[in-house]
């Protein structure tokens, strides 16, 4: 309501009762309309504020869109929800304030219709003309300020409606949002699914990937796995060509071992080479100290000869009987040695120490059979000669017996017939006999002896030559017959000419008797000496042990030393009891030589009765292996040292050296404890022969040693406490040089 | 240091060479060999003992002479083995064959100082 109408409506009205009244009517209506009015414009008001909060929610929105707007597919994805809620909030917020709206009208609407009854009941009740004009231009004026804010409400409904229409856009255009963010929540959904769609595409060639790299892996595990198997079936190939390979050889080593003829044949053959070699070196360095002890006989043809034939003898024996001997026993061994290597590899050791033992023992056997050979050769010169002077002596002797028969028998003949026909009995006698008597004689004392001696063919062979020689002489006698035709004074000459022819003769038949003699006397000497054939090995081993076979000369020297080395402060006494030994030995020795000799004199008679030498090796074998000659032998040497003992009993000091030495000697011969013993206890005594021991440093130590073929279940062996005592013996002895080096303070 | 102490200290490291063994044991050519090295140097260490006494002393013993002869004579005897080679039993009984001349010849030289 303006102030001016107010003001001219107020002055005409108080001017009049009247008019007071209607003014008083009118200012109630004026109020009315005031109040219908402050209504009403509260009701813009709020609608404007409405508005304006509409429009600040819009203006809030269109920033929000247009912040959505720039949102990126993220934000749009993030916001959809909260944009579509938005939108929703928005279609709200579009509609509200129609509402106001639409009450402001009903309002209106009221107003006017209270507005037109109270007019009606002003008209009514007042009356009057004035009044009526008054009125009517209240009214009027009402109806204008009424049109006026009708108007006014007209232009603000438009603006309203503007406004709505605005909303309505805005809400169009939210709602076109919200369809949009429908459409992007489709969108949304589409592209989540797109996503999701490229998500297992992503995943999709992520799995496929996956599986082919597990499908290549597969393939690479089962090609591996291929591979392994190949590699497997390529190295069993290998494992089974490399077992195959040691397999072969095994087989091929079993197949050597069990192919015993060819693998004994081969080692016959190299050991046997290596042997003759190795034997024939040892027996050329043995012929040159044998030739110097021959030299210094001063025969050296006679040794050169016994050489040669040491030699021939040496490898037919070797070659012939020993080695094949022992051959056939060492493939015994190697059979059994090659089941054992099956079994048990020590064993294996052990039977290659026995077969290094055994070769040893093989070696020695060839060793010991040269050694006799060779004693044997060094004594026949010395026998030779002496056969040569009693030969010759006998001969002497015979023929001048002979001679002078026959120059009795010539001068007591002065008939050339008589004599012609007494020298033809006499000589056909003289060779009759020969050929009868004498020759039967001789080849049954050749038979006997050559029968105890093993060898009939030699005597035979012996007595056939002596027979062929005979009969040649007879023929010769006869032949030279026409000479003694010649006269009786040619007969003398004719004697003095058949001297030597007789002589010859005689000579032969003499050594026909003397071989048969000699063959006698050998075995008889044989029969008393065996024993000291025993002793004279026994001494002689000693001897080589002791210094060396290498150097026998300078042995024995060193045996006699040796046993020296256990005197002690008596000795004077010492002196008597050594000189007693040592006579006592010096005596074997020198019956040593004796034996050489006839076993000399064996190879002479082998030579020259072409007998097998494998027979004469075979008595001597027997010999050495008589264990009656061997018990006496002991018997007497432990007796000999016994008295020595019991002589110099009073002497302590000579006592216990003679203990000693006796126990170096009794060692020698088989027996360390006991001075007889029967030939049962023969194997014991040898085994004890095997393990002779004296003390070194204050340790007793022991001396071990091979032993021929024949023997060889008494080989020893070096045992542990054997290299342990020469273990404790060096230490002790390295006590006693620091000892002397202090004392002599160097 | 003398050529005796040298000796003697090469006979120390061979004896702490030496081992014991047991039965059953393997014989090794070491074994063998230690033993014949040490039997040699022995017989050599003996000469120089005596060539020492004999200088300090002015004497000479003719029982020594005779047993380093011995000992000498010996121990040249001695040849070292190869592995696999078959174990003579010289080598066990020359070993100490040759060592008792060397005791022999020490006792007397240490009797005589």
């Amino acid at each position: 309501m303006s102030f001016t109408s107010a003001t001219i409506v107020k002055i005409i009205v108080l001017e009049t009762k009247t008019g007071k009244t209607n003014y008083v009517n009118i200012s109630d209506v004026s109020k009315s309309s005031d109040y219908l009015n402050r209504k009403t414009a509260k009701s813009l008001s709020d609608s404007s504020r409405s508005l304006d909060s509409f429009q600040r929610a819009i203006a809030i929105h269109e920033i929000i869109r247009d912040t959505s707007r720039n949102l990126d597919s993220i934000a749009k994805s993030i916001q959809m929800n909260w944009i579509k809620d938005s939108g929703r909030s928005l279609d709200l917020l579009s509609r509200s304030p129609l509402r106001p709206l639409s009450d402001s009208f009903k309002s209106l609407d009221r107003i006017s219709s209270a507005k037109a009854f109270r007019i009606a009941i002003k008209d009514i009740l007042p009356g009057g003309s004035s009044i009526y004009a008054l009125r009517g231009k209240a009214l009027s004026d009402t109806v204008k300020s009424i049109d006026a804010l009708n108007k006014l409400a007209k232009r603000n409904f438009s603006d309203s409606s503007k406004a709505a229409d605005v909303f309505g856009r805005v809400a169009s255009f939210y709602r076109a949002l919200s369809d949009s963010s429908k459409s992007a929540d489709s969108i949304a959904r589409k592209v989540a699914f797109i996503r999701a769609a490229q998500d297992l595409s992503k995943a999709l060639e992520q799995l496929s990937r996956t599986a082919s790299f597990k499908r290549s892996m597969t393939d690479t595990s089962k090609s591996l796995d291929n591979l392994s198997k190949y590699i497997a079936r390529i190295r069993s190939l290998s494992d089974i060509s490399y077992t195959k390979e040691q397999f072969s050889k095994v087989f091929s080593a079993k197949r050597s071992l069990s192919d015993t003829s060819k693998t004994l044949d081969q080692l016959t053959k190299y050991i046997a080479v290596k042997r003759s070699l190795s034997d024939i070196s040892y027996t050329k360095e043995q012929f040159s100290k044998y030739s110097s002890i021959v030299r210094s006989i001063k025969d050296a043809s006679i040794a050169k000869e016994a050489f040669l034939r040491t030699i021939a003898l040496h490898l037919s024996l070797q070659d012939a009987s020993i080695a094949k001997e022992n051959f056939v026993k060492a493939s015994a061994f190697v059979r059994s040695m090659k089941d054992t290597i099956l079994s048990d590899s020590y064993s294996i050791k052990s039977r290659a120490m026995n077969l290094a033992d055994y070769a040893k023992a093989n070696e020695n056997v060839l060793k010991q059979a040269s050694k006799m050979i060779q004693d044997a050769s060094k004594s026949l010169d010395n026998f030779s000669k002496y056969i040569a002077r009693i030969r010759s002596l006998s001969d002497i002797s015979y023929a001048k017996e002979q001679f002078s028969k026959y120059s009795s028998i010539v001068k007591n003949i002065s008939d050339a017939s008589i004599v012609k026909e007494s020298f033809l009995r006499t000589i056909t006698s003289y060779l009759s006999l020969h050929d009868t008597s004498i020759a039967k004689e001789v080849f049954s004392r050749t038979i006997t002896s050559h029968l105890s001696l093993h060898d009939t063919s030699i005597a035979k062979e012996n007595f056939a030559k002596a027979s062929v020689f005979v009969r040649s002489m007879k023929d010769t006698v006869l032949s030279d017959y026409s000479s003694i035709k010649l006269g009786t004074k040619n007969l003398a000459d004719y004697a003095k000419a058949n001297e030597n022819v007789l002589r010859q003769a005689a000579k032969m038949i003499q050594d026909t008797v003397f071989s048969k003699e000699a063959f006698a006397s050998f075995k008889s000497k044989m029969v008393s000496l065996n024993e000291k054939i025993v002793i004279s090995d026994s001494i002689y081993q000693l001897i080589r042990r002791i210094v060396s076979i290498k150097e026998s000369a300078v042995a024995k020297e060193s045996f006699f030393k040796q046993i020296y080395l256990f005197k002690e402060d008596s000795v004077s006494a010492f002196d008597i009891a050594y000189r007693n030994v040592g006579k006592y030995i010096s005596d074997y020795l020198r019956a040593l030589e004796s034996i050489q000799a006839l076993k000399t004199l064996l190879i002479t008679l082998r030579d020259t009765i072409s007998g097998d030498f494998s027979v004469y090796l075979t008595n001597i074998k027997n010999i050495n292996d008589s264990a009656t000659v061997i018990d006496i032998a002991k018997r007497n040497i432990a007796k000999e040292i016994e008295e020595n003992i019991s002589i110099s009993d009073s002497v302590q000091a000579l006592k216990t050296a003679l203990v000693i030495l006796k126990d170096q000697l009794i060692g020698v011969f088989d027996t360390s404890k006991s001075f007889s013993f029967s030939v049962a206890d023969q194997a014991t005594a040898e085994d004890v022969a095997a393990k002779i021991a004296y003390t070194l440093t204050g340790i007793e130590v022991r001396r071990v040693y091979t032993f021929p073929q024949e023997k060889i279940a008494l080989a020893d062996r070096v045992l542990s406490s054997d290299h342990n005592t020469r273990v404790d013996a060096c230490k002790n002895l390295l006590e006693i040089f620091k000892r002397v080096r202090d004392k002599l303070g160097s | 240091m003398s050529s005796i102490d040298n000796l003697i200290a090469d006979l120390e490291n061979l004896v702490n060479s030496m081992r014991y063994v047991n039965p059953g044991d393997e014989i090794r050519a070491d074994d063998i060999n230690l033993l014949i090295r040490y039997t040699k140097e022995a017989v050599e260490l003996l000469k120089q003992i005596y060539d020492s006494f004999k200088a300090k002393t002015g004497k000479t013993l003719s029982d020594v002479e005779y047993y380093i002869s011995i000992a000498d004579m010996r121990s040249s005897y001695l040849q070292e083995v190869l592995s696999l080679d078959a174990i003579d039993p010289d080598n066990h009984t020359i070993v100490i064959d040759t060592l008792k001349p060397i005791e022999l010849a020490l006792q007397e030289i240490e009797k005589n100082l």
